[in-house]
C-alpha cells in the first residue's frame, strides 16, 4: 500500500504526459500447455489441463470453454518407488469442462479408485501425452502431521463486530519443529444460504485463503505450539459460485454480488476445511500467485513469472499432505473432529 | 700531486654537490577577481614542460634542480602568467590569475590542453561550472547530474532523472561527494532534478574508470564536486528565477584576503503561487524542495587555512483529502556537514584533514482518522579524513592517508497508533558499522614517454550490528552481529606518451563496496534503502580493466580519445522477485534481497573541443552490462534496465556574440531494457500472466534535442542580468518512459466480458515531456 502510494504521487506531478496505444512485437509462441493438479492421501488424484493463450490475442466468445482440454491421448501418475500406475481419464463438470481423474465417475454413486495409490512420503510423476508432446512432473506427498502430534487442534468460528451475521474462522496450529513446513488453508461451503434468491447456494470448488499458502517456518515460529490465527474466504474467481458472480470483466478482478462480506464466513454456513502441509515447489507456486495478483496494473513493478514445475508446461503438480475438518459458522461451537469422507458425495466434495 | 689530487677531487665533489642541489616554489594559485583557490592549474618549466598541477585547494609545488627558469601557470579562461625566477633556494609564491575573454584571447596551445594526453589518469573529466550553466535545462534548471548524462559511458537513469549510471554500474555504486562529504541521494522530485546549486559549485570531476586510490567505497565512479569558497574580495552575489524554482547567492569577504562566505539556498513555490487559489482544505496540498549550501574559510596564515561546509535540503510531499479523514506528509532529504584544515609541513609536504557528518532521511507520515502510522528510514556517517601529499621532486607526486566511517543505518522502522492502542516497536533496528581504509599511490615518471601511477587501499569493514558507539568501543557486541572484511585494493594506471600529441594510458582497479542501495523499481525513489554489507550481504567487488588512445589534434585544438573497458562486479544486490520494502520493516531488510554478479563493457568515443567561439563535445559509447542472479529470472543470464547498446550526445556551445550564446544539445540511446506479457493462462479460477525473459525487450530508441539562448545586458558591468530561453525537446519526441498494458473493450455497446468475449489487452506507452520552452531570469552583482 505504502509504495503503491508512492507511485499514484508520482504519477500525479506527470502534468505533461500522455500516452499512445502502441504494438509490441510478439515472439511466435506456441499455446502452452497447463497443468493443476494435485494428489493427496486416500481420495483420486484431481487434475485439470487448459491451454495458454497469446496475451494480446482478443478474448472470443467461446475463450473459456476453448481453453480446457479433454481429449489428451494419455494421462498416468506414476508412484516412483515401486512403478504402480493409474490412468486418468476426463469427466465433465459443467459446461465450462471438467477434470481429469483415477476414479470412474461415471459410475456415480460408485466412485471406483484404488484408495491405498496415494500415501505420503511417497514421490509421484505425471505424465502427460497431448498432442504429440509429452509433459511430466514429479511431486511428493508431505506428511500431514506427526504420529504424536496433530497438525490443528480445534476450529472455531467468531462473529465479526462490524458485520454481524458474518464472521471468521479461527484454529489452532502445531508446528512441528523442523524447518520446511509450509501449510495451505481451503475452503468450500457446501451450504451457503442466498438471502437474495433464497435458496442454498454452495460452492463449486475449493478457495484459497486470502493468505492461502503461507511459509510458517521463519525465524521464531518454528516450533511453534497452539498458535491461533483465522482466515477469509479468500476471493471468486471466473468459475464464479452458484449464487452468480458479478464480473466487471478484468483479469482476475471480480466483485461479489455481496459486497464486502464476499470474503468472509455467513452464520450458518457448513464449510468443508482443507489444511494441507505442501512442499517447497508448491509454496514458491502459490506465493508467486499471490505476487504477481499484488503487482497486477503497476507499470513499476518488476514483473515475475509463476515457478512451475512442469516439464513443457506451466502450472503445479502438487502432493498435499491433507486433513479435513467439516465445521458450521455457528457461535460457540468448537471443533475437533476430523472430517474423513467416506461416502461417494463426501469423497467427490473434497476432490474439487 | 695528492695535494692536486685531493684539491681536484674537492672541486669535483663541490661541482657535481652543486648540480645535484634541488629547491622548490610552492604556493597556492587562485582566481584575482575573488581569490577563489583553482584546481587542476598547469604549472611547468617553459622550456622542458616539466611540471605539476595544482591540488583541490589551489596549492601547488614543484622542484627542480637549481637555476633560472620561466615558470608558466595555465588554466583554462585565465590570462596565462609567466614567471621568472632563479631558484636557489626554496620560494613562496601565491600566483593569482585574471580571467580572459575567450573572444579576445587568441587560441593558446597550452599545458592545460595536453592533459588528455599528459595525465596517467585515465577516464576522468573535468567540467567547466560556466559552461554548464549555459546549456539547455530542462524547465531551466541547470542540472550538474544532467550534465554528467552528456558525458560517454554514463547513462541516464531515463526520461527527466538525474540519476547516472557508469560503465555499467548501478546508481548506488557512484561515490558522490559535495566538498568530501557523501551525498547519499542526489536527487530533487524522485530524481527529477539534483541536490546541486550550480551557482554555489566551483569545480566538477568524474572519474569513471581507475579511480585513484585516495577514493573508495563505491565500484563505478566518483563524482567529486568543489563548493566556492566565496570571494574574499568584494561582495557580491547570483541568483534566479526560474519556472521551477528561484534561487538566492551571496558571498563576500569576512575579512578581505583572509577569510570570506558564501551561502546559497533555492525553493521551488509553485505550492506558494497556487494557495490563495485553493481550497480550505487543500491549502497544505503540494509539493515543494529547497536546499541550502553555505561555506566560509578562513586562512590563519600562509600553512594554515581552515574551512567550513554544509549542505541541508529537503523534499516534501503534502496531501490531505477534502474530508479530512485522510492526510500524509513525506519528507526527505540529505544533510552533510565539513569542517576541513589544511595544514602545509613544509613546501612539498601538504596535509588536509576533514571531519565530515552525511545524512540521509526519508519519513512517510499518514492519518486516516483514529488511524496514524509512520514509516520512517534514515542512514547517517561520521567521517574523518588525513589525505597526505608529498610532492619530493619533479618525478613523484605521493598520496597517502587514511580515513574512518562511522555508519549508521535505520533500514525501515514503522510505528503508528489507532485511538489510545499505541504499535511503536519496542526498539528501533538500527545497524551500526565501520569502515576505514589506509591508501597509498605515488605518481611517478619513469621516462619522459613512461609514467605509472601505483599505488593500493586497504580496507576494512565491521558490521557491529545493534550496538552503539559507545558499545563497540567497550567491546560489548554480540558475536553474532559482528561480520567483519578485509580487503586489499590495487590501483595502477599507465600513460606511455608516443609522440607530442598522442598518448596510450591503460588502467587496472579493483574496488570493494561495503554499502548496498536496495531499490524498488526502475526509478530514483526516496524508498530506496541503503544497507551494510553483513553476513547475509557481502561486499560487492569490482574488477575494471580499461586502454586507451588519446590524441591531440589541430594544435590540441581538439582533444580525442578512445577507450575501450571491461568490469566484473561480484555480490550485486537485488530484492527478490516480488519482495516490496514494507516487507521485513522493523526486521532484517537484508532477508528480501539477493546477490549476483554482473560485467559490463564497451568502447567510448570522445571528441572535445574546449577552446574559441565555438566549444562542445561528442561522445559515442557502445556497450553492454548484464547480470546474473540465482534467484531471479530462473538464474539465467539477462542485461540490466539501462543496459544501452548504444549511447550518442552532442553538445555544442557557441557565442554569438558579447550578449548573446546559443547552445544545442542532441541525445540518442537505444531504448530501455523490459519484460513484457506473452501468455495469459488459468490457475484456481484466475488468470495469470507469463512474462517473457527478463529485460527481454526493448522500448523504442530515446532521442531528442534541446536549444538554449542565453542574452546577457551589460556584460562588462559588475552588475548583469541574464535571460535564459530554453526548448526542452525541440522536436517534440514522444521517448517512452514506460509502457503499460490494459484490457479494453472491443465491443460497440461495452457489453464485452470473459463469458460473451469482447476484451483485448493493449499496450500504451506513457511519455513524460513534450516540447517544453522555459524562460529564466538570472542576475549577477
Amino acid at each position: 500500500m505504502n509504495t503503491k502510494l508512492i507511485y499514484i504521487l508520482i504519477c500525479s506531478l506527470f502534468l505533461f504526459a500522455c500516452e499512445e496505444e502502441i504494438t509490441l512485437e510478439m515472439p511466435d509462441n506456441e499455446a502452452k500447455i497447463v497443468v493443476e493438479g494435485f494428489i493427496q492421501p486416500h481420495y483420486p488424484v484431481v487434475l485439470q489441463l487448459t491451454t495458454s493463450k497469446g496475451y494480446f490475442d482478443e478474448i472470443t466468445e467461446n475463450e473459456l470453454m476453448d481453453v480446457f482440454i479433454s481429449d489428451a491421448e494419455h494421462i498416468k501418475v506414476i508412484r516412483n518407488s515401486d512403478a504402480v500406475e493409474v490412468n486418468l481419464s476426463f469427466f465433465p463438470l459443467n459446461e465450462l469442462g471438467g477434470v481429469y481423474t483415477e476414479a470412474d465417475l461415471s459410475s456415480f454413486p460408485d466412485i471406483i479408485f484404488d484408495s491405498d495409490f496415494a500415501k505420503e512420503g511417497e514421490s509421484y510423476t505425471l505424465e502427460i501425452i497431448y498432442n504429440g508432446d509429452t509433459i511430466t512432473s514429479t511431486t511428493t506427498i508431505p506428511f500431514a502431521e506427526s504420529e504424536t502430534e496433530l497438525m490443528i487442534d480445534s476450529v472455531w468460528y467468531v462473529e465479526d463486530e462490524l458485520f454481524p451475521g458474518f464472521g471468521d474462522f479461527y484454529f489452532s496450529y502445531n508446528d512441528a519443529d523442523t524447518m520446511g513446513n509450509n501449510i495451505m488453508l481451503e475452503a468450500k461451503r457446501i451450504y451457503h444460504y442466498d438471502f437474495e434468491n433464497e435458496k442454498n447456494t454452495p460452492d463449486f470448488r475449493f478457495t484459497k485463503a486470502l493468505w492461502g499458502a503461507v511459509r510458517n517456518d521463519f525465524e521464531g515460529f518454528n516450533g511453534v505450539k497452539n498458535f491461533v490465527s483465522y482466515f477469509d474466504r479468500g476471493e471468486d474467481n471466473i468459475f464464479g459460485n452458484a449464487h452468480g458472480i458479478k464480473r466487471n470483466g478484468d483479469f482476475g478482478n471480480f466483485q461479489a454480488s455481496q459486497k464486502d462480506t464476499a470474503e468472509i464466513w455467513q452464520l450458518a454456513d457448513t464449510v468443508i476445511i482443507r489444511f494441507s502441509q505442501i512442499n517447497e515447489a508448491s509454496f514458491v507456486f502459490w506465493r508467486d500467485t499471490e505476487y504477481q495478483e499484488q503487482m497486477n496494473g503497476n507499470p513499476f513493478a518488476e514483473p515475475i513469472n509463476l515457478s512451475h514445475n512442469i516439464n513443457g508446461g506451466f502450472g503445479i503438480w502438487e502432493g498435499k499432505g491433507a486433513i479435513y475438518f467439516k465445521v458450521v459458522a455457528e457461535k460457540e461451537t468448537t471443533f475437533t473432529e476430523r472430517f474423513e469422507p467416506a461416502t461417494p458425495e463426501e469423497i467427490i466434495s473434497v476432490i474439487y | 700531486m695528492k695535494k692536486n689530487f685531493f684539491v681536484l677531487a674537492a672541486c669535483l665533489f663541490s661541482v657535481s654537490s652543486f648540480a645535484q642541489e634541488k629547491y622548490t616554489i610552492s604556493g597556492y594559485v587562485q582566481d584575482g577577481s575573488s581569490g577563489e583557490n583553482l584546481i587542476g592549474v598547469s604549472i611547468y618549466e617553459k622550456e622542458t614542460l616539466k611540471g605539476t598541477s595544482s591540488n583541490t585547494y589551489g596549492f601547488y609545488s614543484l622542484t627542480l634542480v637549481i637555476g633560472n627558469y620561466k615558470i608558466v601557470y595555465s588554466y583554462i579562461g585565465m590570462q596565462e602568467q609567466v614567471l621568472s625566477i632563479n631558484l636557489n633556494k626554496n620560494i613562496k609564491k601565491n600566483i593569482k590569475l585574471t580571467t580572459v575573454s575567450i573572444l579576445t584571447q587568441e587560441v593558446n596551445v597550452s599545458a592545460e590542453r595536453k592533459k588528455n594526453i599528459e595525465s596517467t589518469h585515465v577516464s576522468q573529466i573535468r567540467l567547466d561550472i560556466q559552461k554548464v550553466k549555459q546549456m539547455p535545462a530542462l524547465m531551466g534548471e541547470v542540472d550538474i547530474l544532467k550534465t554528467i548524462q552528456l558525458l560517454p559511458g554514463v547513462q541516464s537513469g531515463g526520461e527527466g532523472s538525474s540519476g547516472f549510471y557508469v560503465r555499467g554500474g548501478g546508481p548506488d555504486q557512484n561515490l558522490i561527494l559535495l566538498d568530501g562529504a557523501t551525498v547519499y541521494n542526489a536527487s530533487h522530485l524522485f530524481g527529477f532534478f539534483s541536490v546541486f546549486n550550480a551557482d554555489a559549485i566551483k569545480d566538477i570531476n568524474l572519474i569513471k574508470g581507475g579511480m585513484p586510490a585516495q577514493f573508495g567505497g563505491r565500484l563505478a565512479s566518483v563524482l567529486d564536486i568543489t563548493m566556492k569558497e566565496g570571494n574574499n574580495q568584494k561582495f557580491g552575489g547570483e541568483g534566479g528565477i526560474g519556472i521551477i524554482s528561484s534561487r538566492l547567492t551571496l558571498e563576500g569577504p569576512i575579512i578581505k584576503n583572509k577569510s570570506s562566505f558564501i551561502i546559497s539556498g533555492r525553493r521551488t513555490y509553485a505550492d506558494l503561487l497556487a494557495k490563495p487559489f485553493l481550497s480550505e482544505s487543500a491549502r497544505n496540498n503540494g509539493y515543494y524542495f529547497y536546499d541550502l549550501t553555505a561555506k566560509a574559510n578562513y586562512t590563519l596564515s600562509d600553512n594554515d587555512r581552515f574551512y567550513l561546509s554544509g549542505y541541508f535540503g529537503n523534499d516534501v510531499v503534502n496531501f490531505s483529502a477534502p474530508s479530512g479523514n485522510f492526510g500524509i506528509e513525506i519528507p526527505w532529504g540529505n544533510t552533510t556537514a565539513s569542517a576541513r584544515w589544511n595544514h602545509l609541513f613544509t613546501d612539498k609536504l601538504f596535509l588536509n584533514t576533514s571531519v565530515i557528518f552525511s545524512d540521509y532521511s526519508f519519513e512517510m507520515a499518514a492519518t486516516q482518522q483514529q488511524f496514524e502510522f509512520k514509516l520512517s528510514s534514515k542512514v547517517e556517517d561520521w567521517n574523518t579524513k588525513l589525505d597526505f601529499t608529498y610532492l619530493p621532486n619533479q618525478r613523484n607526486n605521493i598520496k597517502f592517508g587514511a580515513q574512518y566511517i562511522y555508519h549508521n543505518f535505520m533500514p525501515a522502522s514503522i510505528s503508528g497508533s489507532s485511538g489510545d492502542v499505541d504499535f511503536s516497536p519496542e526498539t528501533v533496528f538500527k545497524q551500526y558499522s565501520n569502515e576505514a581504509a589506509l591508501y597509498f599511490a605515488d605518481d611517478y615518471e619513469v621516462t619522459d614517454a613512461l609514467k605509472v601511477n601505483f599505488g593500493g587501499r586497504y580496507t576494512a569493514f565491521t558490521h557491529a550490528g545493534k550496538i552503539t558507539f559507545k558499545q563497540m568501543l567497550k567491546n560489548e557486541f554480540s558475536q553474532d552481529d559482528e561480520t567483519q572484511y578485509r580487503n586489499f585494493e590495487p590501483r595502477v594506471s599507465a600513460r606511455y606518451k608516443l609522440n607530442y600529441t598522442s598518448s596510450v594510458k591503460a588502467s587496472y582497479s579493483k574496488n570493494y563496496q561495503y554499502i548496498h542501495l536496495a531499490s524498488i523499481g526502475g526509478m530514483s525513489m526516496p524508498t530506496d534503502l541503503w544497507l551494510p554489507s553483513s553476513e547475509k550481504l557481502k561486499p560487492t567487488e569490482g574488477t575494471q580493466y580499461t586502454l586507451g588512445y588519446f590524441k591531440n589534434i589541430e594544435n590540441n585544438m581538439f582533444e580525442t580519445s578512445i577507450e575501450a573497458y571491461y568490469k566484473d562486479m561480484k555480490n550485486l544486490v537485488e530484492y527478490k522477485e516480488g519482495a516490496l520494502p514494507e516487507d521485513n520493516a522493523n526486521d532484517r531488510q537484508d532477508d528480501a534481497l539477493t546477490l549476483g554478479d554482473g560485467n559490463a563493457y564497451g568502447v567510448e568515443l570522445f571528441i572535445k573541443k574546449a577552446l574559441g567561439k565555438t566549444t562542445g563535445w561528442i561522445g559515442y559509447t557502445h556497450s553492454y552490462t548484464n547480470r546474473i542472479f540465482p534467484e531471479i529470472n530462473k538464474g539465467i543470464e539477462f542485461p540490466a534496465k539501462y543496459d544501452r547498446r548504444h549511447d550518442i550526445s552532442v553538445v555544442i556551445n557557441h557565442d554569438l556574440s558579447k550578449k548573446w550564446t546559443a547552445s544545442a544539445v542532441f541525445v540518442y540511446a537505444t531504448g530501455s531494457a523490459i519484460t513484457i506479457p506473452t501468455e495469459r493462462y488459468i490457475i484456481d479460477g484466475n488468470i495469470y500472466t507469463q512474462f517473457s525473459r527478463k529485460n527481454e525487450f526493448r522500448m523504442d530508441p530515446y532521442h531528442r534535442a534541446d536549444v538554449s539562448f542565453n542574452y546577457t545586458r551589460r556584460p562588462e558591468k559588475k552588475y548583469h542580468s541574464t535571460w535564459n530561453f530554453s526548448v526542452y525537446n525541440v522536436y517534440n519526441r514522444k521517448n517512452p518512459y514506460f509502457i503499460y498494458l490494459d484490457i479494453e473493450d472491443t465491443t460497440t455497446d461495452g457489453s464485452g466480458s470473459l463469458d460473451s468475449g469482447g476484451l483485448q489487452a493493449k499496450a500504451y506507452q506513457t511519455s513524460l515531456f513534450p516540447i517544453l520552452p522555459s524562460v529564466s531570469w538570472n542576475f549577477k552583482f
